[in-house]
This record gives structure tokens, C-alpha cells and sequence, in this order.
């Protein structure tokens, strides 16, 4: 992240289409809105950049697929912007 | 990319010594940067390797389901790509890949090189075992640890038995493993992928899975829910969904693969095989809360597709011509096509311009452009074109 302001706005793109390549449209916004109701967050399709990390790293505190899934989204799409 | 070497030879039946010399007969005595080798489990992958490995400086290879080069194909023999020139391979292999997905991919990158002074472009290559039931998992963390780098590859097959599937570096060859390679160039190489499926069912939820192992669709077993989805489709093709033997189940799965969802485009997951409880085995995990729609495909839209991904990795090369090329061809290509598959080999030589290409039928590829979130992929062609002198 470069760039402070933009840390705090809003996404451009929804997190469940950054892991719908790999788990699908369905699951991918399944795993991203159980993420953010146990996170406290509000709607998916409107998160700011940071609460998108938020839930990144709560999903890729496990070792399973959906956590490599995960890590790697952050790294390719988030760390990248 | 100056000077760049590359062959490739397709054998029906031969010993390792006689594939070694002949490869050394192509290259004019070069010593290949790398060496591919595809062959089928009546082969003896290991020996080939190792008697290639005694000439170049880096060989891999894996069990296939068919092999192919630029004019025909051929089942229960030896496909072989060799490059020799300006380019720097290294490779790895890593086993145990089914527990530990993590720990088998560091182990085949171990000691591998993060760059080549003189060489800016790097590819990753990936061959991984599909029985192990971990393609994306694998193919994500090879490209987390690669960094933004292409990748291409293919899983191994083994004449669709769906039994043991091996893949190989150097003179070694081991099932539930992976193997990297990085190719090292001066310039870009093409990647090109494409695959011909269109959805045949409605939305499919898995309510019971362990793994890469499918239990339950909508809460019923799912070999059950296969068959009633596929039942008119397959019969349109002269297959009785009740009547399928264990040996038949193979390619009637690999011909009726899943689609997911992505955005509004369909990425295809294999089904390897029935388990004796109803579940089915697929080549990657199908976590619980997936929807999957079954797909289907016609014998145009296959030989079309294997074109396009053809063209997408020549013109991916800018307007170099291509030298030769590496195709990592799904299966299932071959089982919709049955002869007429020699029609999709020829038309990807004709798109790549004649150059040499070498190929094998997968059961599943890798392919990953830079900046991409997914890179394993079931019922496509993988297209790695090599650029030559302009």
C-alpha cells in the first residue's frame, strides 16, 4: 500500500470476485461474508481497502485451501496496490 | 533469444538408449538447457529420464494419458522437447505432496534460483501428480513463492487407469509429488489457454466433501447426482450411464467435467474417479458450500479452442516467430475427439507456424499469467511457445 489515503477508501474490487477464480462466485462470497460477520463488518460489496485486509488475513490464518487461496490474493492484489 | 535449439521427437515404442541417441542426433550434439518428457506408465519414465540426464543439463517428465507432437498422436509411447541455446533451466522436485502440499513445493524449489544475470525473463514450469488431489492448492503456492512469474504445466496421467501417476527430474521418478522448473530467457516465452466446455446442468452445491473428495451434492451422494445430470447427454454420445464399468468411469467423468463460476466465464474442475461410497475424487479440493454445474463439450468447440490457445501464446511473443513449443493437452480432448484429435494437434502446429511442438493428454494443466489468482485448470489446452529470431 502506497498510498494512505487510498489504504482508508474504498475498494475497487469485492473480495469475493479477487477469490472466485479458484473457489467459484458462490463459495468465494460465502467464505467473504462469514468472514465479515465475524469480523463485525458490514457488506461485502462494500468494504474500505483495510477492512479487506482485515478479513484477508482471517481467512488465511488457517492452513487449508481456502487460506492459500487467500494469502494469495492479498499478495497478488492487495500488497501489489 | 539467439541461437536458440529447439526439437521434438515422438516415439511408439522404444528403449531409453535409442530415444537418448536419437535426441542427441537432433540437436547436432548441443547439450539441451532442459529436456521434457512425456511418457506413458508401459514406458518406464525413470530410464528415459535418467538416460537424458546423462547429456542435458536439466531433465523433468511425466506420466501421461498420450503423447503427441505437431502431425499426429499416439498412445503408450514417449513424447520429448529439448531446447538447447540462450537460456538457463533449473529444476526440483518435491514428494509427499497429498500431507503437506506446503512443504513438497518448497522442498522442488529448494535451492533454485530467484534470477539469471543476463537472462530478465523467467516461466515457471509445473508437473504435478493429480492423484495427490492438491493441483491449486499447488499451483498457488508454487506462484506465492515464484512471485509474479507465468507459469504453465501439466498433471501427469497414466492412460486414464487412475491409479498412480508419476512425474520426474533427473534420473527420479515418484508419484504424490511435484516438480518446478524455472526457464530462464532473454526474452519473454508465450502462454497461451483455452478450454471448449459449456454448462450442461443447473447450480450443484457440495454439502459433504473431505479434500479433493466430493461426497455429496445437494445432500446426495454424489456419483448419483452425475449420472441423473448427465443421463441424456451421455446417451446423445452412445453412453448408458447405468451400464459403466470401473474401467469406463475414467473417461465418462473427464468427458463430463465441473464448471464453476467465475464472474460469468466457467473454470473447469476434473472428476478422477468413483469411490466405492458414492463420492467422487477430483483433481483439486471442491470445498463444502461450492457450487459446481456439470459441462459438456462438442467435438468443434475442442479442435477450436486447442487453435485458439495456440494462437494466444504465438501472438503473446509479439511478432517473433516461434521456435517451438510445449502443449499440455486435457485428456478429455482426446476422448470427445477420438480420431479426429489428430485434427486439434495439426491445427495447433499450423497456428504456432510449423514449429516443433511436443505434448501431452493431462488430467489437468497449469497455467498462470502475471497478476492472475488461479492457476489450475481441468479441460484445456496450455500452450508455452518459445520465441526464435526475428
Amino acid at each position: 500500500m502506497n498510498d494512505g489515503a487510498a489504504a482508508r477508501g474504498a475498494a475497487r474490487v469485492s473480495l469475493d470476485a479477487l477469490l472466485a477464480p479458484a473457489l467459484g462466485n458462490e463459495k468465494a462470497l460465502e467464505v467473504v461474508s462469514h468472514a465479515c460477520r465475524s469480523l463485525g463488518l458490514g457488506d461485502p460489496a462494500h468494504l474500505t481497502i483495510d477492512q479487506q485486509r482485515r478479513v484477508l488475513d482471517a481467512l488465511s490464518a488457517g492452513g487449508d485451501y481456502v487460506a492459500t487461496v487467500a494469502r494469495f490474493a492479498k499478495a497478488r492484489v492487495l500488497l501489489a496496490r | 533469444m539467439a541461437g536458440l535449439c529447439v526439437v521434438s521427437e515422438l516415439f511408439d515404442d522404444a528403449e531409453p538408449e535409442i530415444i537418448r541417441a536419437r535426441i542427441a542426433e537432433r540437436l547436432a550434439g548441443r547439450r539441451a538447457a532442459l529436456v521434457v518428457v512425456f511418457a506413458s506408465p508401459a514406458r518406464g519414465l525413470s530410464a528415459i529420464t535418467a538416460a537424458l540426464d546423462l547429456d542435458h543439463e536439466v531433465v523433468v517428465g511425466c506420466s501421461s494419458a498420450g503423447e503427441f507432437d505437431g502431425r499426429r498422436e499416439t498412445k503408450g509411447g514417449v513424447s520429448v522437447f529439448a531446447v538447447a541455446g540462450d537460456l538457463v533451466a533449473t529444476a526440483g522436485m518435491g514428494t509427499g505432496l497429498r500431507d503437506d502440499v506446503g512443504g513438497a513445493v518448497e522442498r522442488a524449489l529448494a535451492g533454485q534460483p530467484a534470477s539469471i544475470e543476463g537472462h530478465p525473463h523467467r516461466t515457471g514450469v509445473v508437473l504435478l501428480d493429480p492423484l495427490s488431489g492438491v493441483g491449486e492448492h499447488a499451483a498457488l503456492l508454487v506462484a506465492e513463492h515464484l512471485g509474479d512469474v507465468p507459469l504453465a504445466g501439466g498433471a501427469a496421467g497414466d492412460d486414464l487407469a487412475m491409479k498412480e501417476t508419476r512425474v520426474a527430474f533427473g534420473g527420479h521418478a515418484a508419484t504424490d509429488a511435484i516438480v518446478v522448473a524455472q526457464l530462464f530467457t532473454r526474452e519473454a516465452l508465450g502462454l497461451g489457454v483455452r478450454h471448449g466446455h459449456e454448462i450442461l446442468s443447473g447450480p450443484l452445491t457440495v454439502t459433504r466433501a473431505e479434500g479433493a473428495k466430493v461426497l455429496e451434492l445437494d445432500g446426495r451422494p454424489a456419483w448419483d447426482v452425475w449420472k441423473e445430470q448427465t443421463r441424456a447427454a451421455a446417451e446423445a454420445v452412445g453412453i448408458d450411464v447405468d451400464t459403466l464399468t470401473d474401467a469406463d468411469v475414467g473417461a465418462f467423468l473427464l468427458r463430463f467435467e465441473a464448471g464453476l463460476k467465475v464472474g460469468t466465464e466457467t473454470k473447469v474442475r476434473a472428476p478422477l474417479a468413483r469411490h466405492a461410497d458414492g463420492g467422487i475424487a477430483f483433481a483439486t479440493a471442491l470445498p463444502e458450500g461450492t457450487v459446481i454445474r456439470i459441462t459438456e463439450s462438442t467435438p468443434g468447440s475442442q479442435v477450436q479452442s486447442a487453435h485458439r490457445a495456440a494462437l494466444d501464446a504465438r501472438a503473446a511473443l509479439e511478432g517473433r516467430p516461434v521456435a517451438g513449443a510445449l502443449v499440455f493437452d486435457c485428456i478429455c480432448r482426446n476422448l470427445i475427439l477420438g480420431p479426429s484429435f489428430t485434427d486439434a494437434v495439426t491445427g495447433m502446429s499450423e497456428a504456432l507456424g510449423g514449429a516443433p511442438l511436443a505434448g501431452f493428454e493431462t488430467y489437468g494443466e497449469v497455467a498462470l499469467h502475471a497478476g492472475e489468482l488461479s492457476g489450475f485448470h481441468n479441460t484445456t489446452t496450455v500452450v508455452l511457445a518459445f520465441p526464435g529470431e526475428r
